[in-house]
């Protein structure tokens, strides 16, 4: 699926841009490798200090606390997760919960370390497993209790009340989250 | 507003509690900051193959020449012509939606249906692209299954809904 779509992604640009609209090739290469290097680069510092603030929840068993919150909806997204590696909720938890404040940096650390103990339980090392995608869409809907970034631009554009996004922001990530929920459910009986 | 008090509360709690339980504060978050080092070193090649994919497809014009194909089917399902580049950007590319926004804000008006459909898109989806390169990648999964697909129907989906029902919310 990546492997198709990356492919497409760049023989469309090469052969659109050949017919279309000439562009700089040699310089957009340089500029996306650039920019990318730089994205790792701003990402190693804040990683690396949210990662050890992850680790004293993880040593502290801080982390099994803000589990307890939320137990039983876990339960229900992944069932019999619980038992067979229990671990790899308490990152999901905290995944979750970093990402509802809107703190994506604390988030990545923790959604990571769930993805490592998810794999610890995969029998196809090379394949995704259930567990996985399905924490995957969970995060692809991006529930966030406030949406700072919008609301800074909001304001900043002078919208006559920039909060007022809040509530319908949460309702429209709540109904994406339930469509991906029950879409994968479908597909998953075609992807084994 | 809320990571200016929420963050450094977080983090004292985090410390005195740890303290509190006899953790070796110091030690600890070193530990952590090491794996930290080490993940970013892992998933570096996985956006920067990522990201060159999107750039070269959204800086050659390939992006906006498969915007102006859409043009049919987005009349079809009521969406707005001035939001189209935010359903399609906002998968790929998270800085390059904010930016998409801003326009789209300044173009139509950040209170106008566009302004708030754009708004809505921004909060309440992710950059799907980097979390599965991102995610996948830290832990050398190649094979997705149905993850980004289920992901993009999703997204769409939940994109023709907003414009369709944003009287709702106006």
């Amino acid at each position: 699926m990546v492997n198709i779509i990356w492919f497409l992604m760049i023989i469309f640009g090469i052969l659109v841009s050949f017919f279309y609209n000439p562009v700089d090739f040699t310089n957009i290469i340089a500029q996306s490798a650039e920019s990318s290097v730089k994205l790792c680069i701003s990402l190693l510092g804040i990683m690396a200090i949210w990662s050890g603030i992850m680790k004293l929840c993880e040593k502290s068993g801080l982390i099994e606390l803000f589990y307890a919150m939320l137990r039983l909806p876990m339960k229900i997204l992944f069932p019999n997760l619980e038992n067979k590696n229990k671990k790899a909720l308490y990152f999901i938890v905290m995944n979750i919960a970093s990402n509802m404040l809107g703190l994506s940096n604390a988030a990545t650390p923790f959604g990571i370390k769930a993805m490592e103990e998810m794999q610890k339980i995969n029998i196809k090392k090379d394949t995704a497993s259930d567990y996985m995608i399905k924490f995957i869409i969970i995060n692809s809907a991006c529930i966030q209790l406030i949406p700072a970034t919008v609301i800074s631009i909001r304001a900043n554009l002078g919208s006559s009340s920039p909060s007022s996004i809040i509530g319908p922001t949460i309702a429209v990530s709540i109904l994406t989250l339930f469509i991906a929920l029950f879409i994968e459910a479908i597909f998953r009986r075609w992807y084994k | 507003m809320i990571s200016i008090y929420f963050v450094p509360a977080f983090i004292l709690f985090v410390l005195i509690y740890s303290m509190f339980k006899g953790i070796k504060v110091y030690e600890v978050f070193v530990d952590g900051a090491k794996d930290g080092f080490k993940t970013v070193f892992n998933i570096a090649p996985f956006l920067l193959t990522m990201i060159f994919a999107i750039d070269v497809f959204r800086r050659s014009g390939a992006l906006d020449l498969f915007i102006k194909l859409l043009t049919p089917i987005n009349n079809l399902l009521n969406i707005p012509s001035g939001v189209v580049p935010m359903i399609l950007i906002k998968p790929l590319s998270g800085s390059g939606a904010i930016s998409v926004m801003t326009d789209i804000m300044k173009t139509y008006g950040v209170d106008s249906t566009e302004g708030v459909i754009a708004a809505l898109i921004m909060g309440s989806s992710e950059t799907i692209f980097y979390t599965i390169s991102l995610y996948f990648g830290s832990i050398g999964v190649k094979k997705i299954r149905h993850a980004l697909i289920v992901a993009l129907i999703a997204h769409i989906i939940s994109c023709i809904i907003v414009c369709n029902f944003i009287w709702i919310f106006r």
